[in-house]
């Protein structure tokens, strides 16, 4: 039980319980993992239900070379659709911010917006934008933009009556204020919303992709999936977390570069 | 100009509340702009039907609810089904991790890792292992619904004050009315925002689930009508659904009232996503 009113923080035993901390979860996957192996082998499993996850991660490395390519084609999707969400979303959580009758008319429904299930109207913009990128990147923007603006407006929302007053003191004009005050402040949460942006936006390609597409991770694992290969569609799915992960941390690290001032205070999960 | 002029912790956008009318006349003047841009573009710049038709002509063709209602129901069943599912999962799972500190340590980190995985990419292996019918949809609803809910429960069971655990103790409350007086009343803020969020991505999932590979739906009537190139029926078809959806988040919303009535009182907009859901898909 967390939290037990009798449960004092201890300190001699705080390795050990980092110790526990990291073993517990570890023998956990281990666990997992040979129960997959095990499974799979000993009730012979077909091959179109499951494989073996050491098969998984041979095939992982063996096709590398037409894994890659079409990795390739997922990354610039999601990057380029996560740059227009960040483009659209930053300005517009600005405008929301500073001009009510944005806050009062537009952001009702931007919510609402984000309420329906906008993947619905996917298959609409392959009949605009054709089988391109365009309708791709449309898609994944559509994905990562709620979080980004949200967070944008929480973070330029939070900053301290105290400070605004101070820096009126000391004659700061409106700009001043913002980009010396509202801006830093801002800037963590911005990055929230960026990070967790940047994991939509892969998954975004991802179901645009299933829509429509010739190349790329989403097109593999359908592929996969219409050919019963169960092998290469677990393969696919391997890549797409990396490649999922890789946003998440690259994001992170701009966000360490940017808000250096701020590492102490964040929580070790990354929120 | 609020924001900039005086600035006040307390001031907060609160959605849903109709409080003044400006709250409610901003928002459909934008609409009415919005429809009236697109409605007179359309109409001007001569846009095929098949490419954009004007808002006019979506509005005339509602009357096929009657045609799209069985789709429609049979998807907002499954959504229903999958959701229900993943909240009663979620819920027993939560109280074991909370519960206890070996299952703890060793589960959630794992389902947190899981996060990283992209649930709607496995989504079509549960066809392979479910048939092309219902259950896989369920199921993939299930799969997206029940991670917000675990790890928002979990956090709300977990983020509780040690001296209110203390007073629980002082007056002699055993264990389970610790947990439904004390530790549940406190969580339930976090476990309606996972309701919510797992509400959307309930429909998201859903949706994609029968893009996929299905027979029946909703889903399988916009891909069809996309397929067809009518684009009216696609609009329809969406509307609906999204009408579906906003009713199901208001189910929620309305229960998230009912339950915890001293809670929205102090409740903003950030509520609708919480971030702490990064990984949701």
């Amino acid at each position: 039980m967390i939290a037990a009113p009798n449960r004092r923080p201890s300190r001699l035993p705080a390795l050990r319980e980092k110790l526990l901390d990291v073993s517990y979860p570890a023998v956990a996957v281990a666990v997992l993992l040979a129960g997959w192996e095990l499974w799979v082998r000993l009730t012979h499993q077909p091959r179109y239900i499951m494989v073996p996850f050491s098969d998984v991660i041979t095939a992982c490395w063996d096709g590398r070379g037409q894994l890659l390519h079409h990795t390739w084609v997922t990354t610039l999707e999601s990057i380029y659709g996560f740059a227009l969400a960040a483009a659209i979303g930053i300005p517009l959580a600005f405008a929301i911010v500073s001009l009510r009758p944005v806050q009062k008319g537009i952001f009702p429904l931007v919510v609402v917006y984000h309420v329906i299930p906008t993947i619905a109207i996917a298959p609409l913009l392959s009949t605009w934008f054709g089988f391109g990128l365009t309708p791709k990147l449309l898609i994944v923007a559509n994905f990562a933009f709620f979080p980004i603006m949200l967070n944008t407006i929480i973070g330029l929302r939070s900053t301290q009556p105290l400070q605004v007053q101070l820096f009126r003191v000391t004659g700061a004009n409106t700009w001043q204020t913002f980009w010396k005050l509202r801006m830093p402040n801002a800037l963590p949460q911005i990055f929230v919303g960026l990070k967790i942006a940047s994991t939509l936006a892969v998954i975004g390609a991802v179901v645009a992709e299933y829509v429509s597409a010739s190349a790329g991770l989403g097109y593999y694992v359908l592929l996969a999936n219409g050919n019963l290969d169960t092998k290469s569609l677990m393969t696919g799915v391997v890549y797409l977390s990396i490649l999922g992960s890789l946003f998440f941390g690259a994001m992170q690290i701009i966000e360490r570069v940017a808000t250096p001032w701020h590492l102490s205070q964040r929580s070790p999960i990354g929120r | 100009m609020s924001f900039w002029t005086a600035p006040r912790s307390g001031s907060r956008l609160r959605m849903l509340s109709i409080g003044r009318a400006s709250n409610v006349l901003y928002p459909v003047f934008f609409f009415v702009l919005f429809m009236s841009i697109w409605e007179i573009w359309v109409r001007a710049a001569h846009v095929s039907k098949v490419i954009l038709p004007p808002p006019s002509a979506i509005a005339k063709q509602l009357g096929i609810f009657d045609q799209l209602w069985p789709d429609l129901w049979v998807t907002l069943q499954r959504i229903i089904e999958g959701f229900l599912l993943a909240a009663v999962v979620g819920f027993v799972l939560a109280i074991g991790i909370v519960t206890f500190r070996p299952f703890a340590r060793s589960v959630f980190p794992v389902l947190i890792a899981t996060q990283v995985i992209p649930k709607l990419a496995i989504a079509p292996l549960f066809l392979i292992w479910f048939g092309y019918g219902g259950w896989s949809t369920i199921l993939i609803v299930f799969l997206l619904a029940f991670f917000p809910i675990v790890i928002n429960t979990v956090l709300g069971l977990r983020t509780i004050e040690v001296e209110k655990m203390y007073l629980a103790r002082s007056v002699g409350a055993g264990w389970i009315a610790t947990f439904l007086r004390i530790r549940l009343p406190n969580a339930l803020p976090s476990v309606f925002g996972g309701l919510k969020l797992a509400a959307l991505l309930a429909v998201n999932g859903a949706v994609v689930a029968e893009f996929i590979s299905s027979t029946s739906g909703i889903g399988h009537v916009i891909l069809g009508a996309a397929g067809d190139n009518d684009i009216v029926r696609l609009f329809v078809a969406v509307g609906y659904l999204s009408l579906g959806g906003l009713l199901i988040f208001l189910v929620m919303e309305i229960a998230e009232r009912y339950s915890i009535p001293w809670h929205v009182s102090r409740r903003d907009y950030v509520s609708v996503a919480p971030p702490a859901n990064s990984r949701a898909l």
